[in-house]
């Protein structure tokens, strides 16, 4: 084997040894990246996870509020006491019909 | 080969002891004792990583998972309780209870005199518990916080710093209407568990199952992602009870007991066609969101658990049953102008003395008199029959808990009197309900119908569970028969009538008064100062769509059913009947009696 030879062949060793390290670092660069971002994505989704139990919790408050307010009582105390009317007698009931059906109070379905 | 061998062996002599070379030879064996020290760390290392990682690894990896997971417990959702429009009658919120880790508080004494007057809790008490649990690691100190306090609460651990104490999320029972429908509702304990009324009766379904998942945690204690997985919410009920027509029966049932300065009332309103329970409605109350701060007799639900001697209300299935039977006519008169009549040596009265009345007027004014002398034609083994078909004596069959039979005995067990006591509504024990279900009967042409409160279970999904359709427990007279009492009833509230306070402009009302007087078990004798007064009936009369029935227990002032339960009963169906737009259709007061099914 001439100088040459042994020269060209150290060369090519040097320079796959410098590739398979840049490898093995890229690969290792790319494992961490993955991981870290993984990572990111879970912090992302516990913080959602939590931020959707408040909205849920607070659909529920909101929910029952509203049912409160809607009361017969209430309406009734706001409509006598606050505005002054007084309950018309039977034959002054009006039922004014309505274009569109109405369906029933379904805040809560889901 | 031994030449060469000589060779190398003189020439490394020579090199060893080149005395240039000797320093570097004393390196070099530094760095051999250092590279066998290295590789010794390396082998210790490699041994300890191969004992960590695969001779403990099991064990060790359960312990870090015990480190960097925890496991949370999902509430489940108790299902919504709708009324037939879907207007929420109970939901549930979630709330924050508060614990403590007794072993971490250090400063016992500051921490119960602030936190104290924040949960309602004596300082000195809340001190003690602290003190007495210190080696314990979890004490609840209050469940359910509302919202106010458990952020006051948070601002105080804050700011004072305060360790050991710590909020769960649980989740707690909400009855937006209040007092309303409470007795049929009922209300849950402290772990949401049903107690009374619709929520004990359909506990199983509305209950939903806890179920638990894993969550990730960094050093730091904050939660990564973890299995999405949600807590099987409860199935939802839909009632048959309007929200709108279960106030107007209770407000109209509140302002009678306070009017009349009574014991207590009972309301309740149904469809007679289908047995649905529209309202139902006690008196005194209690509001289910605080059970915990009434009396057992506030949270009763007489409607179904308390029995009373129904008086004249039970002549309307006398008269039903002798029609039925054929042994009286429309047409056959009764002389009751004595004013009482002795059966088995017992006087019994009429209230206002009368001449000669026929059949029906014997149930528009109520006589005692003729009812007893229609009670005798029949006699006793046939009415006993029609009482027990009419479903006395026996549980309706509501979805209510707790619902009692009621007290009739069996005709071998009857005195001389009893008949005659039966035919006035005396010597049984009925529930209003058991009542109403009768009248419902009358009403609807002849059919008794089981009562029922819930229509129909949906999932969390809103895809049906169970469905409750009408039940028809069975035929208890003719449709003829029917009609005829029904057009008798009708003539109670007319002119001439006991309840004419029960008029309504615009519709027929049919129904019947009732004075019963209360049995005292002291004296062995029927009370005079105390009575049950109480209307039953149904409107429009021909065509019902509701039946109702209002018992007033010991009213003060005035005693009689038309004066204190009928007016209560007409202002329950003029606001309902304006509610319902159901239209007024009579102008005149024709009243034309069938004839008799003979």
């Amino acid at each position: 084997m001439s100088g040459r030879r042994i020269k060209n062949t150290r060369k090519r060793t040097t320079l796959i040894k410098a590739g398979f390290f840049l490898y093995v670092c890229v690969c290792l660069f790319a494992i961490v990246s993955l991981r870290t971002a993984v990572f990111n994505l879970e912090y992302e989704l516990g913080r959602l996870n939590r931020l959707k139990a408040d909205l849920v919790r607070e659909r529920k408050m909101v929910v029952a509020q509203s049912a409160s307010l809607y009361s017969t009582q209430k309406i009734e105390d706001m409509a006598v006491k606050r505005l002054g009317m007084t309950m018309p007698e039977r034959e002054n009931v009006f039922f004014v019909k309505r274009t569109a059906q109405a369906g029933p109070y379904r805040a809560s379905m889901r | 080969m031994a030449k060469r061998r000589r060779q190398k062996t003189e020439t490394r002599k020579l090199w060893d002891e080149d005395p240039v070379r000797i320093p570097f030879q004393r390196s070099r064996k530094r760095s051999s004792v250092l590279v066998t020290v290295i590789l010794f760390g390396f082998a210790v290392i490699f041994l300890r990583l191969v004992n960590l990682m695969v001779i403990d690894h099991k064990k060790l990896a359960e312990r870090a998972a015990e480190q960097y997971t925890v496991k949370e417990i999902l509430i489940p959702q108790r299902g919504i309780i709708w009324d037939r429009r879907m207007r929420e009658m109970a939901t549930s919120v979630e709330a924050d209870s508060l614990y403590a880790v007794p072993s971490k508080i250090k400063d016992t004494r500051n921490l119960s005199r602030e936190l104290a007057p924040l949960i309602k809790v004596s300082s000195k008490k809340l001190n003690m518990t602290l003190l007495k649990k210190k080696d314990r690691d979890f004490i609840w100190l209050a469940r359910k916080l509302d919202m106010n306090t458990a952020l006051k609460v948070s601002a105080l651990r804050e700011q004072a710093g305060y360790g050991g104490l710590g909020f769960l999320t649980e989740s707690k029972r909400y009855y937006p209407k209040g007092f309303t429908a409470s007795h049929i509702l009922g209300f849950t304990d402290i772990d949401n568990k049903g107690i009374a009324g619709i929520e004990l009766m359909y506990d199983k379904y509305l209950r939903g199952e806890a179920s638990s998942v894993y969550v990730s945690m960094d050093a730091r204690g904050n939660s990564l992602s973890g299995d999405v997985r949600e807590a099987v919410a409860g199935n939802n009920l839909l009632l048959t009870i309007d929200e709108r027509l279960q106030y107007i029966v209770e407000k109209e049932l509140s302002a009678a007991v306070k009017k009349w300065k009574a014991k207590a009332g009972v309301a309740i309103m149904m469809n007679p066609m289908t047995g649905e329970i529209l309202a139902m409605a006690d008196r005194p109350t209690y509001d289910p969101n605080f059970p915990g701060k009434s009396r057992p007799y506030q949270r009763r639900n007489r409607a179904i658990t308390d029995l009373y001697e129904p008086g004249s209300t039970m002549k309307a299935v006398l008269a039903a049953a002798a029609l039925e039977e054929g042994v009286v006519g429309l047409d056959e008169e009764f002389d009751v102008s004595q004013g009482y009549i002795v059966v088995g040596g017992k006087r019994i009265r009429d209230v206002h003395k009368h001449e000669i009345i026929t059949f029906p007027e014997v149930i528009q004014k109520s006589s005692n008199v003729g009812a007893v002398q229609i009670g005798l034609k029949l006699g006793k083994e046939r009415y006993y029959n029609y009482i027990r078909k009419f479903g006395f004596g026996k549980k309706t069959g509501i979805d209510l808990p707790g619902e009692v039979r009621g007290i009739l005995r069996k005709t071998e067990d009857w005195s001389g009197t009893s008949l005659a006591a039966l035919s006035i509504g005396q010597e049984i024990g009925v529930t209003p309900l058991q009542l109403l279900a009768a009248y419902a009967a009358i009403a609807n042409g002849g059919v008794l119908m089981k009562p029922y409160v819930v229509s129909d279970i949906i999932s969390p999904a809103g895809k049906p569970v169970k469905s409750v359709s009408p039940t028809v427990r069975r035929r208890v007279i003719s449709e003829e028969t029917a009609a005829v009492v029904r057009d008798i009833l009708k003539t109670v509230v007319e002119e001439g009538g006991t309840a004419t306070k029960a008029y309504i402009k615009g519709n027929l009302v049919a129904g019947k008064t009732g004075t019963a007087q209360i049995f005292d078990p002291r004296t062995g004798r029927y009370s005079r100062k105390r009575y049950v007064s109480s209307f039953v009936g149904f409107v429009p009369a021909d065509n019902p769509r509701i039946a109702l029935i209002v018992v007033i227990y010991e009213p003060k002032g005035s005693v009689y059913g038309g004066v204190v339960a009928a007016p209560v009963f007409k202002n329950i169906v003029e606001h309902t009947f304006a509610y319902l737009d159901v239209p007024m259709e009579r102008e005149e007061n024709q009243i034309v009696l069938a004839s008799t099914p003979r």
